[in-house]
This record gives C-alpha cells, structure tokens and sequence, in this order.
C-alpha cells in the first residue's frame, strides 16, 4: 500500500482521465469555469498594470529623481526665484519647466519648455535630452534656434514630419510654425507620446509666459530644505515630489482596486462551479470509490486521486485562463488608460504591457482556488464507505441536517462581514474582507432556502400546478445540493450585476445632480489654457451680446496649502455647490470671509471635519480660514475650497477671473448667444471657449459612461461564468435523471412535454437565483458605495434604487438559465424510450 | 488437525440508532480450514453484510475477534487493515463491479499494481490470465461492452489474479441466467481450486450452496453449522 508521500498507482491515475474523458461536457465546462475565472483576474491585472505602469513613466518623464519641487500655484513662479535659488542660495541641482497645452491639427499635445543646462545639473534622465554631457550637447545644440522644437520618433513618424519640417502649431499667444529640430528614439516605453520639448523660453514664449514658471524641480537634502523653506517669498510652497505623485498613483490604484473587486467576483463565481462539478464527479463514483476501498484503496489514496484530478483541471484552466485573459487584456487595457485619461492625467501611453508577475499571480490563484473548491469533494470521496456485499444507495451531497448547519454557517459569515463593516470604513482591504463574508455567507444560505422554496411549492393546492410540474419540482428537490449550488452560482454572478449596476445608477445620478447644481447659468465662458485669466474687457463683450440676461464671474486658481495642493474657487452668484454638509451659520460664514467650504474627497482625504482649519499659501501670505461646510464634488482634480470672491481677491489681488457663467433671457437659444460669443472672442486667437451648459451635462456623462464601460465588460464576464455553472448543473441534473425520462417517454409523455418539464425547472432555478441575487446585489451595492468607493476616491453616493437594474437582473437570470436549458433539453429529447430504461 | 485458517470468536456486533440497540451478530464463533470453501446462507437483514464487512477488517466488532491467516484483524488500525484487505482477501460482487473506466484487462491488473507488482507487470501478467481462460479478444473491451457471463469472469480473474489466501464471494451467479450461472460456478470452482484460496460464499442458492464443503446459516446473529457432508 503507498504512503500519501507516494505516487498512485498509474492504474488508479488512468481512472480519472478516463472518467474526465467519458464525462466530455463535465470536463469542459469546468474547464471554461475556471478557464473564465482566470481569464477575468490576469486580464483586469494586465490592464491596470499596464496604465499604471503608463502613469509612472509619465511621471518619470517629467520629475525624474528630484526630491521637491516649487510651486507657485495658478500664478506660477517668477523667474527671478530661479536665479535667487542660485545666487543666494547657490542650490545648483536645480531646474525649470513650463508646460502647456498647444494645439497640432485636431490633436492637442503638452509643450514642455525646459532649460538643458540644468537638467544636466540634476542628472535625471529626460528622454531626449540625455543625461550625459554628449547627449546634453546635442540637445542643447538642436535647440539653440528659436522656435526649435524636439518630439518623439514614433509621433513624429504618425503626424508624417521629419527633421527640417515645419510644425504648424496653436498656442495660446497665436499660430506659430516651429522647427523639428531633433527626433527622440524613446524605445517601447515613453511618456513622450503627446509630447513637444522646446527651450524654456521658447515655451514661455508660445504660452504667453513671459518672466513665469511653473515650477522648479529641486534634489534637496535635509538641510538644504530648511534653507529654502525660510527663503521662499509668500505664495510659493516647497513640495515633496512623493506626495504629489503618491496622491495621484493612490487614484489609479483607487481604480484598480474597483476592477479587482469584480474580477475577484468573477473568480469566486468559478470557485462555486468548480465546487459543484468535483463534487458531482465524487457522487458519480460513489459506488466505483466504494469497490476500490473495498478492493484494498486507502482513504489517502482516493483524496489524493481527487485532488490530481482537481490539480491537472486547475494547471490547464488557469494556463488557458492566462492566454485568454492576454487577449482580453489588451482589449481591457484601452478601455482602462482612456478612463484614467478622463479622470485624472493626460495619459498617453496607451501600450499593452507583459507583466509576468500578473499572469503568475492569476495562474497561482486559478490552480489553488481550484484546489480548494476541489478539497472537500475530495475529503468526501475518501469518506465513501468499501463495498461488500450489497451496493450502497448514493447518498445525497448534502443531507437536510448539513443543509441547516450551512445555513448557520451562512448566518454568522453575514453577520461577520457586518462587523467587520465598522473599521472597513478607513480600510480597503477589510471592505473586501466584509464583501466576500457577505457573498459567501449568502452561499451558504442558498441551499436551506432553495429547499424551503421547493417545498412550499409542493405543497401549493391541487390545481395551481399541473402533475408534471410538480414532478419537476420534486426532481429538483431531489437535485439537493447540486441545485442549490447551480442557483448560488448564478445568484451571485447576477448580483454582481445588481451590486455594481446599482452602484453605477447611484453614482450617475448623484452626478447628474451635482451638475444641476453646479452648473451655474445656461452658457459658460472659459480659457482653453489652464490658468489664463478671463481679460476685464470679456465682461464688457458679454454684456452687450443681445439676450444675456446677467454674469456671474468665477475664480480659479491653485495654492499650496496646510492640506496639500489644493484648487480655490470662488464664485459670484448662489456659489454653485451642492453641499453634503454645512454648520450652522456656515455660509453667513463664509460671506463674512471668515470660513471656507471643503469638496468632499478633501475633506476625506485630508481627514478634515467641520470647525477645522486650512491655511493657504496665498499670494498676500498666509490664509487660515475654518472648515464651515463640505460640498460633493466629482471632479476628481485633487482637492478643492471654495472661498467668497471678495476674499480671494484681496488674499491674490493679481488674479483675473478664469470662468464666466452667462444667464440668458427667457425663451433665448443658449447655442445662437453661444455663436455670438464665439465669433465675438475670435479675436482671441482660440484661448476661450463658449459651451452650453447643457453640452457639458451631456459631455461630462459619456465620459462618464466611457469611464464605466469596463465595468459592463466584467459584468457580462462573470454572467458568462454563470452560464456555464449553472448549464453544468442543469446537464448533469437532467443526464442522472436519464431513466427518470425514459420511463416518463415510454408511459406517454412526448418530446414537447419532456422538453417543457426541464425548461420549467429552468425557469424555477432561474427565478429563484434571479430572486435571491437581488437582496445579495442591494447589500454589495451597499459596500461598493459606503465602503469601496468611498475609501479609493473619497466619493460619496445617493443611494438610488434603480428599478429597471432590479428588473434587468430577474431577465438576466431567467434568460441564462433557459438558454443553459437547450442542450439538456436536445439531451432529454434523443433519449429512446427502451434505452433510457436499460440506463443503470 | 491443521490449525485453521479463519477463526472467529465471540463475535459480537450492535448497532445502536437512538434509544434502540439492535444486535446483528451475537457471540458468533466459526472457523475455516486451509481451502475449504464454505457456503453461507441467511435471509436479506440476518447479517451476512456485517460478517462480511468484519472478517475483511472494513468493520470493527464490538466484542470477540477475527483471526486472518494468523492475524488478529481486531488489533490493526484502519490503513493496517485496508493493506491487510488488499494483500490477503479478494472480493467478488453479484453485481460484478468492475471499474467502468478501465478495461477488462486493466481492472485484473488493478490489483496486481497495487499489490506492488509493477504496471508493465501486471498487465503482462493480466493477459495471461484472460488468455488462460479464452477473454484475450476482450482484453481491451470496457465493462458495459461485455456480457454478462463475461463481465463475471473478468471479476472473478481480478478477485484471484493476487492470488488472495481469502476468498469473500457475493452470489457470484445472482446476476446470471441458469446455465451461464452453471458454467459460471464450474469456472469459479476451478479457479479457486488452482489458487487454494479458502472461500467464504453467500448465497440465497441451495444449488450453489450444494456445492461447498460446508454449510452455515445466519439467523437472528446466530451462525449455526448446517453439516460438512457437502462436495463439489
């Protein structure tokens, strides 16, 4: 006899091949679970790695290895604090940068003016400048000329130029023609993609900022950032570039983790289906596992030859779920950057990226998530008692006694995820600790309920049921487990749906009225350019455009402050905010100049509270103002105050207004005002835009829908492996009950009534999983919104209750199962009479 | 006199559900000589299954005890007495229970493997063994591609091919018509002649019963001996 150390009997081993290959459907389809599963995971890591791994190249590119940066806000730094840093200071690792968006065709790319002399000072690697004194010559050469220009080879090679060409380019100062002076070869891997490197006055020159930075790059150490911090005149602030960027690569895991949830759903999914068809196979061999214990197999023995089944179904899924899931990543990883693109940064970089760890990562949690479910059917195959003398009856996986233990089970598992509720308000992990409980406590729960549901069908009054229903009711009862795990499964994919469409439903909407309210106005007036200030004669241009009824002007600028960097506002009129919470007095407040009202993702993030107080670097030196209120915001820029206008224009005298709000008379086109102005603000050489209101509703929700639309991917997805669960359960269900149909065929029941007694029993488990995913999805609705989202965005939510989501998922579920029910019912259908009855 | 090969003493065996204790096997003693072949006869419920499941060390009694060949089966712990079962006692079932996923020559070889006789082996030795008794064509058939009368065979070869010092036969010819069942008891009656395994048979047939050295009933977990006058 082995030892379990020992290999099994390669007999033994042909056994389990030889039941996979008799058993064609069973194998594949928990093959595709799995396979599906591990699709899912590798292809949402993939994707998020790859725009990830985009943002931080982004940023490489653009603050390299320094240790802070000076920023002087919406205002910028002078010229003179560089050369001071210099001089007085004799910091010498130091050096400028302006940027700013110009216009190449219909393609908008980031100028960047830098200084080459210094950039040679700070040793940091900028693609195309070099980090050497050769590759620095030569860059500092190529640029010497005014209006010289340097771009990426491959985005040079898309727009058709080569060295020598002229590049026609719109910059907030007017049409220019720049020269390609150099191309840079930046390999596969560049944050340069959308990018133009000019000399720093060249930059400064297009941007219309003369004798202005926007920031100084600084490597400091410990006593070198006393030095400046003391030094720096008032309005400008020392940053470390670590919590910059930090905040921002905090977002785009934020996202991630979103996409992950869902993945994680997906796979659990799979972990049930896998669940049910292990445990299928053990049933099948009952009485084959029962002569092989007799004929002298160990317990160890049958364990172990479940689990190398359950092993090699783990390997080859996962590896098929890895190849699928590269495909699917590449699609995923478009639909990802194009969020985050939306969302928080110009990403360029848009390339698919191999991450290896990611498909180890998938292909490990594939093969040991397939272990696991496989382990308990394995320990029940090792409990199959030896055969003797009289074959023994199957017994049912799981008896009515276990069906209540589980849902006992079931009961403390949801209780547990309430609990650990409470602390996952500031913590991610625990917040999917709390979900999976939930989702796996409802699991548990799903067998005593759908036996509870049968059984009350059963004893609905003679009439309500034909006889061949409640024969199909019974032969679902009789179904036990299995059954009940078929409707687990498709009730937590569906749920998934619920969960994450209400979710998204919630979210829309509270965008939708945070923009009713923050939209102030029907037309909006605004610079193209980040930061360039509305000029005073624009008002003036405004008022006597015909059917504007009144203007509110609008301030924006951004400031360091005791939070971080921030965006000020403030705005003439009802302020435009929808707000979460006020104190008491809080607005009088805030008229009176006294208090400030914080965005909600600040407030969160900066863990700010009612009565706090925030200090801005303004202009006119430091502002300490105390938190009077939070309003939503959706924005996503970071964080944002709101102050009264009066204020901050005492606290930065020099500071035009950025944006105008137009209110038009009654029964007034927005869009013929809107042409007026445009033809009007001509002159401008396109540094304004005039937009409807109602555009910017409609805009900011597709890009709103674009940024969800992974999420509709994944939903479908982890229905997708519900299908298959529950088509598995079904198939088995139905091919067991093979002699059951044939008996019912050969007493007279045609192939019509056969096919509609399975198609019965579909609707029945597709309704009850349809049910039960709804409370299950409201509940994970309520973690997505209270727990997730709020603590990866610092977003809170309305809790809308979408009813077309509630009804879609029903739909959802009916339609899965009675498309699971085709094959069963071809199945069903070719059973011969007489055969069916030889059937052992 | 030879000391025998069986010896079963004071065997006791209850089976407790709830407040109600049920005695299946009360205090049985019996023994089997070295080859003999004996007949059990008894009615469904008398307890062949638990006598069965004791003398091949799957069940445990609650008192008496079950020497095998010289070894107390009482004394072993459970994977002791799965090895025990594996090396010494060969099954065969009325229902045949061949494996449906391996072929007539793989389920004669099962054992053989597991008996440590090496893959190549064992089917070498398999073959031979369906050669001798005229199956070689349904070497590589599966089960429900075989008779009956076939299926029994193959079973009866596996049950011997590790040559067993223990034979435990199940109505071996239950499941077959009268004149298969004939053939069938002659083919067994041979093979277990050439293997000298002592043989332990239940059966519900007189006819077959006939055919042992000797006769035992079971009634109400009570054996009693019902004379050894009886031959092949």
């Amino acid at each position: 006899m082995t030892s379990p150390g020992e290999a099994l009997a390669p007999l033994l081993r042909r056994t389990a091949w030889r039941f996979a290959r008799q058993h064609p459907w069973q194998t594949w389809l928990s093959f595709l679970g799995v396979a599906l599963g591990v699709m899912m995971v590798v292809a949402v890591d993939l994707a998020t790695s790859s725009a990830e791994r985009a943002f931080a190249l982004s940023v490489g590119t653009i603050s390299g290895d320094t240790t802070h940066r000076i920023s002087g806000g919406s205002a910028g730094v002078p010229d003179t604090v560089f050369a001071g840093l210099r001089r007085e200071l004799g910091l010498r690792r130091s050096a400028p940068s302006v940027s700013g968006s110009v216009r190449v065709g219909r393609e908008t790319f980031t100028l960047l003016g830098l200084d080459p002399f210094s950039e040679l000072s700070l040793g940091r690697q900028r693609p195309g400048l070099g980090a050497d004194a050769q590759g620095l010559g030569q860059a500092i050469a190529a640029l010497a000329s005014r209006q010289a220009v340097l771009l990426a080879a491959p985005t040079a090679a898309r727009l058709g130029l080569a060295v020598g060409d002229p590049l026609p380019v719109t910059a907030p100062t007017g049409q220019f023609a720049l020269d390609v002076v150099a191309l840079v070869d930046t390999g596969d891997d560049s944050g340069l993609d959308q990018v133009l490197l000019a000399d720093i006055a060249t930059a400064q020159e297009l941007l219309g900022r003369l004798g202005v930075l926007d920031s100084i790059d600084l490597v400091l150490d410990e006593p070198e950032i006393r030095r400046v911090d003391d030094w720096l005149p008032p309005g400008l602030a020392l940053v470390p570039q670590r919590d910059r960027y930090d905040a921002l690569s905090q977002m785009t895991r934020a996202f991630s983790t979103n996409l992950l949830a869902m993945s994680l759903l997906a796979l659990l999914v799979a972990t049930l289906l896998i669940y049910n068809t292990v445990n299928l196979s053990v049933l099948q061999r009952q009485q084959a596992f029962g002569v092989l214990r007799g004929l002298g197999v160990g317990r160890h023995e049958l364990l172990r030859l479940v689990l190398y089944e359950v092993l090699w179904l783990g390997l080859a899924a996962s590896t098929a779920g890895v190849l699928l899931g590269l495909g699917l990543g590449q699609f995923l990883v478009k639909l990802v950057t194009r969020t985050i693109d939306d969302l928080y940064f110009n990403l360029t970089v848009t390339r698919f990226l191999f991450e290896p760890t990611a498909l180890l990562k998938g292909w490990g949690g594939g093969v040991l998530l397939t272990l696991l479910a496989g382990a308990l059917p394995a320990w029940r195959a090792a409990q199959v008692p030896p055969i003797t003398l009289q074959q023994e009856g199957q017994a049912p996986l799981l008896a009515p006694q276990q069906t209540l233990r589980f849902a006992s089970y079931g009961v403390l598992t949801l209780a547990l995820g309430q609990v650990l509720l409470w602390p996952a308000e500031r913590s991610l992990l625990l917040g999917f600790v709390a979900l999976t409980c939930m989702v796996g406590g409802a699991c548990l729960l799903v067998p005593a309920l759908v036996q509870a549901v049968l059984r009350l069908l059963l004893q609905l009054p003679v009439g309500w049921l034909r006889q061949t229903q409640r024969l199909a009711i019974a032969m679902l009862q009789a179904g036990g487990s299995r059954v009940a795990l078929a409707v687990a499964a498709l009730a937590v994919a569906v749920s998934v749906t619920v969960g994450v469409g209400v979710m998204v439903a919630s979210f829309r909407g509270t965008v939708l009225l945070w923009l009713e309210q923050s939209l102030q106005g029907d037309l909006l007036v605004t610079a193209l350019q980040a930061g360039t200030p509305l000029p005073a004669s624009l008002t003036e241009q405004v008022a006597a455009t015909p059917g504007v009824l009144r203007q509110d002007r609008q301030w924006r600028l951004r400031s360091e402050s005791s939070v971080g960097s921030v965006v000020v506002q403030a705005s003439e009129g009802d302020g435009g905010l929808f707000l979460k919470e006020l104190a008491p007095e809080g607005l009088a407040d805030v008229s009176g100049g006294e208090a400030l009202l914080v965005s909600e993702p600040l407030a969160w993030q900066a863990g700010l509270q009612l009565g706090d107080r925030v200090t801005l670097q303004a202009a006119a030196g430091p502002l300490t103002l105390r938190v009077a209120g939070v309003f939503y915001d959706y924005s996503t820029e970071g964080g944002i105050v709101a102050l009264d206008p009066r204020l901050l224009q005492q606290a930065w005298p020099a500071t035009a207004p950025a944006r105008l709000a137009i209110h038009l008379a009654a029964a007034v086109e927005p869009e013929t005002v809107a042409r007026a102005l445009r033809a009007e603000l001509e002159a401008a050489a396109g540094q304004f835009g005039v937009a409807a209101n109602a555009d910017i509703r409609r805009i900011t929700l597709e890009i709103f829908d674009r940024t969800f639309a992974i999420t509709h991917v994944l939903r479908l997805l982890a229905i997708g492996v519900a299908f298959v669960g529950i088509l598995s359960a079904l198939l088995t269900l139905q091919l067991q009950r093979l002699r059951d149909y044939a008996l019912l065929r050969a007493s007279g029941m045609t192939v019509q009534e056969t096919a509609r007694m399975i198609l019965f029993q579909t609707t029945v488990m597709g309704l009850l999983a349809g049910l039960l995913a709804l409370p299950l999805g409201l509940l994970m609705a309520d973690v997505l919104i209270d727990v997730i989202n709020r603590r990866s965005f610092g977003w809170s939510m309305q809790q809308l209750l979408p009813t077309d989501v509630l009804w879609q998922a029903l739909l959802l579920s009916l339609v899965a199962a009675l498309l699971a029910a085709w094959l069963p019912v071809r199945r069903v259908a070719a059973v011969r009479p007489a055969l069916g009855l030889l059937a052992p | 006199m030879n000391e025998p090969f069986v010896d079963v003493t004071g065997l006791t065996r209850r089976y407790v559900q709830g407040a109600a204790c049920q005695t299946v096997l009360d205090a049985v003693d019996f023994t089997l000589a070295p080859g003999e072949t004996v007949a059990l006869l008894g009615r469904s419920g008398s307890g062949k299954s638990t006598l069965l499941n004791l003398l091949s060390g799957i069940d445990l009694p609650d008192a008496g005890r079950v020497r095998v060949a010289g070894q107390d089966l009482t004394a072993l712990d459970e994977r002791q007495r799965t090895r025990f079962r594996r090396r010494h006692i060969g099954f065969i079932y009325q229902g045949f229970n061949l494996l449906p996923t391996l072929t007539a020559l793989e389920n004669i070889a099962l054992l053989l493997e597991l008996n440590d006789a090496g893959s190549a082996a064992a089917l070498r030795e398999a073959r031979l063994l369906l050669e001798a008794v005229g199956l070689a064509d349904k070497a590589g058939h599966y089960p429900p591609q075989l008779s009956g009368g076939e299926q029994q065979r193959i079973a009866i070869l596996r049950a011997l091919a590790h040559r067993p010092a223990l034979v435990l036969a199940d109505e071996p010819t239950g499941n077959l018509d009268a004149r298969t069942g004939a053939v069938m008891l002659q083919f067994l009656r041979e093979r277990l002649q050439a293997a000298h395994s002592t043989t332990l048979l239940v059966t519900h047939s007189l006819s077959v019963a006939r055919t042992a050295d000797r006769l035992l009933t079971l009634e109400d977990g009570k054996l009693t001996e019902r004379g050894s006058d009886l031959a092949w």
